[in-house]
């Protein structure tokens, strides 16, 4: 290995690891990029746009930019549909090979940067919102999905647009049932952006949140939250079942502030802000790497117990993050990955 | 006008801070091979940094490695120091220092503004005045923690403190006049555990909303719950409170149980409101460092993401830009570092590399290009330039320059308007009944979607043309008419969302230009419908393809009403 330029490999190819080898191609520091599905951008990548008509800050655009930088970046090599195999450190560097359609590889970097991300909760866990049998309940990357690509919310029961709709928030998140102690910091982001948004296109819409606790995110937020609630209707109550009512119609069923009665709304649409959660490799990746995980499943940043030299991580890998701190993390990150190759390289 | 090659970077950097952020960001920066003046507007670094919620354990570790840095001899540190002004360009700024009465100027490639915010009790906000049983969240984390020392009335506030017992009650107000944050609520749920936990008084926690959205905090708040402290939630102002001689009463209904209920708490703890000292604020409205809408430092902006300003070389860290955990804080201060990094040492981006040129036959120094350049690239003396470090390229001075004197390589007039002949050419060669239509966009927005909807499935009568421009600031007017002039038979300017401009204005200047086109396109007779403008982000591919199935259907009837007349 050319110790004067020494590569680093980054697993995913998500906003994280994009903007890291981006960010390790400005230095001149040599790239190998992984990843694991067929097209870099991540999650991102199926994100819409939530300018109602003006920015709302989520970020989401930035994959584009990201990409678009990418095709000038020389020193970043992609392997797309690739899985790493096996990883072994010695002294200097790690080894490790990688599998791909049409044979794998194999590489050697100074220094490992993971940006696997995270997996999406998955709704049918909380079977009392009937996700997959009722078709009108949708979960917020189906919302995003559905309005990214066509800029517009319908009922795929009839394939036309909902009259009134309703958001549940932390749907696997703060759940102490699901052992689920951690907030995923972006539900109540998308979930209000869209929220503006589909009630910028449509101002007829009734639109309810139901929540626990507002979480703040991005700039000004106080003035955001007036605005918002300006237009949408909030609940503090988490919603403990959906069921069919009539005329398609779905009913949510939720606990009333003295938490003795119930009561009942009716909306056409029910949106399941689902949470982050680890990575489904994260415990392969942990035990190829002598990494360990926190009690949530994340690969933890700055892990209480040590992890191996040389290995740093971006993005939602660590913990739920938003795209704005998964930017800011990959430059941290990159930072650390400089001072670790010029600390070595002046040993 | 100089080249990229001509302009000096001076390896020196210059830190603004008091706290943590600035701290590392000055240790990071020495390890990376810079030179370091550090700038201290306070007497001391902010010691406003325990406890355990708020990730304080990396910032105490850094405090007392803190040490070595003072030997380095790449590394000044001056305390109590004003900053006075900055000028000049990236690679070479002027900033003018002020200690006691000695005023002086130093040269920096590099500048990064990491302060400290301003904390003020919201004492005024609940009619309430300062005394030992009320203080602030900041004022009981300095009693309760050790590092506080040197704090305004510590020793009153522990004596306080030490009077708590199981009998006693402790009430925090927190997010409740104006929407909170997650520092205030990591404060108040760590101070809440440790109270409880040392003197075993009944904890109550007045809030809007529990702020979570951080690792660790909703653990924390399940740990406070399970030891007993209680939370009361609002959808407005929280209790009404009410003074009556020594003791404060707080009344409130408890929206489980519906009853009035009344609290007489043997300590108070407030809430502040956070903001920028007054004198950066001067200093960002003097240097035109673009702040939010509360004065905090970064407009909301995605594209300044994660540490820059709208001024090339000049980048924010910490919570100078809105309230954060310390742990973020040095978070941000290794991103600050990556980008002064990249500003010195980093391969040149593709467009920096773009050529900018004044002719100084027709430039009047009129200072128009001064006065709308975003981002402070611009400079005159007995002539106009433009600091190619400085320069995004965006070209919002080429199109507001009255005389043409700016040009930007790839993007002079010329090169577009012989890209415009071409089109004519074509259209003449095909000989078309169709609609035919030229889009200008912004590269970055409008140009990334335009590719991906020539890579799909889009079927439109008629022929469509694409000019990219680096902004949609770059937009001339001349263009719009050249082009209706040149038999087009529509023109649509595509320009990113309000906010959401790489170049801060060059969405609305374009936006307002092509108002006066529209003015003036109706009086010379045209019908106005055949020009649009429309905000679109590289991600809505499907409002692009909406847009030109509906208008260009649009136009054919119109084409075909004026064959038929």
């Amino acid at each position: 290995m050319n110790l004067d330029n020494p590569k680093v490999l980054i697993l995913g190819g998500g906003i994280a690891g994009l903007t890291a080898a981006l960010a390790l191609n400005r230095l001149g520091i040599p790239v190998e990029l992984i990843e694991k599905s067929e097209a870099l951008g991540g999650m991102v990548r199926s994100f819409c746009c939530k300018a109602s008509p003006v920015c709302q800050q989520c970020g989401a655009c930035l994959v584009n930019d990201a990409l678009k930088m990418l095709v000038g970046a020389h020193n970043v090599d992609v392997h797309l549909q690739a899985e790493l195999k096996e990883i072994k450190m010695d002294a200097k560097e790690f080894l490790y090979t990688y599998s791909r359609p049409g044979g794998g590889g194999e590489g050697r970097a100074a220094a490992l940067l993971l940006a696997t991300g995270f997996t999406p909760f998955r709704a049918e866990d909380k079977p009392q919102y009937r996700y997959g049998l009722l078709s009108n309940v949708l979960t917020g990357l189906d919302l995003e999905r559905q309005l990214r690509e066509t800029g517009k919310v319908i009922k795929p029961s009839d394939q036309a647009p909902p009259q009134s709709m309703a958001f549940i928030q932390c749907v696997g998140s703060r759940d102490l049932h699901l052992n689920h102690p951690f907030c995923s910091q972006v539900c109540c982001g998308y979930a209000l952006r869209m929220a503006n948004l589909i009630k910028h296109k449509n101002p007829q819409m009734e639109i309810t949140v139901f929540y626990m606790d507002i979480q703040s995110f991005g700039k000004d937020f106080p003035n955001f939250l007036n605005q918002t609630r300006k237009q949408i209707r909030f609940i503090r109550s988490i919603p403990g079942e959906i069921s069919a009512g009539d005329q398609d119609q779905l009913i949510f069923t939720f606990q009333s502030d003295d938490g003795l009665t119930s009561q009942k709304l009716a909306a056409d649409l029910a949106v399941l802000s689902v949470g982050m959660m680890p990575g489904l490799d994260n415990p392969v990746l942990s035990k190829m790497l002598g990494h360990p995980l926190n009690a949530d499943g994340f690969l933890p940043a700055n892990p209480d117990v040590s992890r191996p030299e040389g290995i740093f991580s971006a993005g939602a890998v660590s913990g739920p993050k938003s795209i704005s701190r998964s930017i800011a993390q990959a430059y941290q990150a990159v930072e650390e990955v400089a001072a670790f190759l010029s600390k070595r390289s002046s040993v | 006008m100089m080249t990229l090659s001509e302009v000096q970077k001076i390896p020196k950097v210059l830190i603004f801070g008091n706290g943590p952020t600035a701290q590392e960001t000055a240790g990071q920066l020495l390890d990376l091979g810079y030179e370091i003046i550090e700038i201290n507007p306070a007497e001391d670094f902010s010691q406003d940094i325990s406890c355990p919620a708020t990730g304080s354990s990396p910032v105490q570790d850094y405090m007392e490695k803190w040490g070595t840095l003072a030997n380095n001899p790449r590394y000044v540190l001056f305390n109590q120091t004003a900053l006075q002004t900055i000028e000049g360009f990236a690679g070479e700024f002027q900033v003018r220092l002020k200690r006691d009465q000695k005023e002086w100027i130093e040269t920096v490639g590099a500048i990064v503004l990491a302060p400290e915010l301003i904390s003020t009790g919201r004492f005024e906000d609940y009619a309430l005045t300062p005394s030992n049983q009320i203080m602030t969240l900041e004022e009981l984390n300095a009693a309760v923690c050790s590092s506080g020392e040197g704090i305004e009335g510590k020793a009153e506030k522990e004596t306080r403190l030490k009077g708590l017992t199981p009998q006693t009650y402790v009430a925090f107000l927190v997010g409740l006049k104006a929407e909170g944050n997650v520092l205030d609520m990591a404060r108040t749920l760590s101070l809440a555990q440790e109270l409880g936990r040392k003197y075993q008084s009944q904890i109550c926690v007045f809030c809007r909303n529990v702020k979570v959205a951080e690792e660790g905090l909703e653990r924390l708040y399940q740990a406070c719950r399970d030891e007993g402290v209680l939370f009361f939630k609002f959808d407005d102002e929280g209790p009404e409170i009410i003074r009556s001689g020594e003791r404060v009463i707080l009344h409130f209904t408890d929206m489980v149980l519906s009853q009035p209920f009344e609290l007489v708490p043997d300590l108070l703890v407030l809430d502040s409101v956070h903001s920028l000292s007054e004198k950066l604020q001067g200093l960002a409205v003097s240097a035109r460092i673009n702040t939010d809408g509360n004065g905090l430092l970064q407009p909301a902006n995605v594209h300044l993401l994660p540490q820059a300003s709208n001024r090339a070389g000049i980048f924010l860290a910490g919570p100078g830009k809105g309230p954060l955990l310390p742990r973020t804080g040095l978070e941000e201060a290794k991103a600050a570092a990556l980008m002064v990094h990249h500003f010195f040492q980093g391969e040149t981006l593709e467009n920096q590399q773009r050529e900018v040129t004044v002719d100084k036959g027709l430039c009047t120094i009129c200072l128009t290009c001064l006065r709308f350049c975003p981002h402070q690239a611009i400079g005159w003396s007995h002539r106009i330039f433009i600091h190619p470090l400085a320069c995004q390229r965006c070209g919002i001075c080429a199109s507001e320059c009255p005389m043409d004197a700016i040009q930007i390589a790839g993007y002079a007039d010329l090169e577009v308007e012989s890209k415009l002949t071409r089109f004519r050419q074509k259209w003449q060669e095909v000989e078309t009944t169709q609609p035919k239509v030229v889009i200008f966009g912004c590269q970055r927005s409008a140009g990334v979607a335009w590719e991906e909807v020539q890579r799909s499935t889009f079927n439109v009568k008629g022929h469509l043309d694409f000019i990219s421009l680096p902004c949609a600031g770059k937009l001339d007017p001349d263009y719009v008419l050249k082009v209706l002039a040149m038999g087009a038979d529509g023109v649509v300017v595509l320009a990113c969302p309000e906010e959401n401009c790489k170049s801060i204005y060059g969405n609305t200047y374009a936006h307002g230009r092509f108002e006066e086109i529209r003015d003036y396109v109706e009086e010379t007779g045209f019908d106005p419908r055949r020009i649009r403008f429309e905000y679109l982000s590289s991600n809505m591919v499907w409002k692009l393809k909406e847009i030109m199935e509906e208008w260009m259907e649009e136009l054919g009837g119109m084409i075909n009403q004026q064959s038929a007349a």
